[in-house]
């Protein structure tokens, strides 16, 4: 073969090489141009629509790589970012990265947030937990909990001895129970409205957590399904059969499960993946605060070596699992943005800004920060 | 890039003469099917003028290229992905700057290729090999000639594979290759030579 009909060869060769989902990418690269296109109004220049695709070759972001902090394994990236400031971030939460809702809470109330970035405001309720299927929102209001429908209609409501606070909806199916703080003391009831009960009185001002149920490593020993967690006033850790009323034995992952520790702690989380195989944290080093995973060993749960997702300056909220376990949500109340953080493809970040703006409409934004309080995958 | 470079490549369409056809794409409607007639100046006036129509026209005559191109370079799907994506938003934060005198093609892939050879140079320095990950990338059959292109591409160096590219993807001349990579074109002509050593098309040694 002349070398001249060898790069006629190489050429062809170079223009048939099959690439993966090349019609995916052209359509998805389309979106993003789209977009980004129609968001280069004049009027708003800096309002446009980036897309943080934070990358060694990308050189959008302020960025430094470097290997692992002591603690993580070697190999691992830390994401150190300096800020994802309005050049780099997208101004409006017009799509979620993976299919599902969000459900907000905000000094305004609770929304919830499609997977096209179009949302609806509940009403004026305090906090709020999906039920397991996304069917309803257990919502508290002053003595009341109710639960809501996804338009924000009442489905019932019930009155408490006192206010009504951490409602955390659990359980499979129609066989649900919804655990709420009720002043002091800790409440449970079905998820029909019924036979609401207290469960335990003078508890920690921490939300409560639910069992996973299904889940063969952390499945209750007693064969109990709905197991409630939660910190007494003196900060222990107490686990109970809310069905039988009966106290069951704590274990590592019941603590773990309490998402909020209290003040020293240290850790946020870590919140399971939908698959179960990985744990989620955000943990503080220095000034900065790290969002970590780990993946589970298995039936012995030996956790392997912490791997840095991402790092940011200041305190981070979350993390919540996207329903496909692909992302990651963060808030970074400092910045005023979002932070979906890909679980599979390193330094792939998308940020959302002025989350507090857009979640208090007429408003200055000033109100507390939006918490993702759940990422479901409705089954309507 | 020169002005010999822009009169090379500003023609009907911007691309260099031997651009691989256009690929199938979705059906359009009326008036978006005449702008593929449009000269590339027009399209490039029209989207900086708002025109989605414009832009998308311009996206799909160069995406696929781009994004072909930056796989090579990287070997890795996601990064090529990623690196077309940002090459396109990178020319649209550009676009009211843009001189509609220059062939908007060579613009993105001066973009596309250099952000590539940047991030397999990176990925080098994190010791990941920078076409590792192809293989998961590709659909893989042990005897298809993807095997062994992409083998032979991941002999050589990220600024190899850009010169290939740029060359034998893109059609670029050594001169302008030398311009969009920053190197002499002496270079450039070495690099093409070691290249097509190195990619002898599949089946060629069975015949030799």
């Amino acid at each position: 073969m002349s070398r001249r009909e060898r790069q006629r060869e190489l050429e062809r060769e170079l223009r048939v090489l099959p690439l993966d989902d090349e019609a995916g990418a052209e359509e998805r690269g389309w979106e993003l141009v789209r977009a980004a296109h129609g968001e280069r109004t004049p009027v708003h220049p800096g309002r446009r629509i980036r897309r943080v695709a934070i990358g060694l070759g990308a050189g959008a972001v302020a960025l430094a790589i470097g290997l692992s902090p002591a603690g993580a394994k070697m190999g691992d990236l830390v994401s150190e970012v300096v800020g994802l400031g309005e050049d780099e971030a997208r101004p409006a939460l017009r799509s979620l990265p993976a299919a599902g809702e969000l459900l907000v809470e905000s000094a305004q109330g609770p929304w919830i947030v499609r997977d096209d970035g179009s949302k609806r405001l509940l009403g004026d309720y305090e906090q709020a937990s999906w039920s397991p299927r996304g069917l309803y929102v257990a919502v508290a209001d002053g003595r009341e909990l109710a639960a809501v429908d996804p338009l924000g209609n009442p489905r019932w409501t019930v009155t408490a001895p006192g206010p009504v606070s951490d409602p955390r909806w659990g359980g499979v199916g129609s066989d649900t129970r919804i655990a709420y703080r009720s002043g002091d003391d800790l409440w449970v009831v079905a998820g029909d409205g019924s036979g609401a009960r207290p469960v335990a009185d003078h508890v920690a001002p921490q939300a409560p957590a639910w069992r996973p149920i299904g889940d063969t490593k952390i499945a209750p020993a007693s064969g109990s399904v709905h197991v409630l967690t939660y910190l007494t006033a003196e900060m222990n850790v107490r686990t109970v059969d809310v069905d039988a009323g009966t106290r069951l034995p704590t274990i590592a992952e019941d603590r773990e499960a309490l998402t909020t520790p209290p003040a020293g702690y240290g850790w946020v989380g870590p919140t399971i993946s939908p698959d179960g195989t990985t744990l989620a944290s955000i943990r503080p080093r220095g000034g900065t605060s790290e969002v970590v995973l780990r993946r589970d060993g298995g039936p012995a749960r030996t956790l392997f070596p912490a791997r840095v997702l991402f790092s940011a300056r200041g305190p981070l909220t979350g993390p919540t699992w996207s329903p496909d376990g692909r992302w990651l949500l963060v808030g970074w109340p400092a910045a005023d943005q979002w932070l979906f953080i890909s679980t599979e493809r390193s330094n792939r970040v998308v940020a959302f800004d002025q989350i507090s703006e857009q979640f208090d409409p007429g408003g200055d934004g000033g109100g507390r920060f939006p918490r993702v309080s759940g990422w479901i995958l409705p089954q309507r | 890039m020169s002005g010999a470079l822009d009169a090379a490549l500003g023609g009907q369409s911007g691309l260099p003469m031997n651009a691989q056809p256009a690929s199938p794409r979705p059906a359009r409607i009326p008036g978006v099917m005449a702008l593929r007639e449009r000269r590339e100046p027009t399209l490039v006036r029209e989207a900086q003028r708002g025109s989605a129509e414009a832009m998308e026209e311009l996206f799909r005559r160069h995406w696929r290229r781009t994004h072909r191109a930056a796989f090579l370079v990287v070997g890795d799907s996601a990064a090529a992905e990623d690196i077309a994506q940002e090459s396109f938003l990178a020319a649209i934060r550009a676009l009211d700057r843009f001189d509609r005198r220059r062939p908007f093609g060579p613009w993105l892939h001066r973009i596309a290729v250099n952000r590539a050879i940047d991030f397999a140079r990176s990925r080098a320095l994190r010791r990941e090999s920078a076409i590792s990950e192809a293989p998961a990338a590709v659909a893989r059959d042990p005897d298809s000639l993807s095997d062994e292109l992409l083998s032979g591409l991941a002999e050589l160096t990220a600024e190899h594979r850009a010169v290939i590219v740029l060359r034998h993807l893109l059609g670029y001349t050594p001169g302008e290759i030398g311009e969009i990579l920053g190197i002499a074109r002496g270079t450039v002509n070495s690099r093409l030579r070691r290249g097509l050593d190195r990619l002898r098309p599949a089946g060629e040694e069975a015949r030799e």
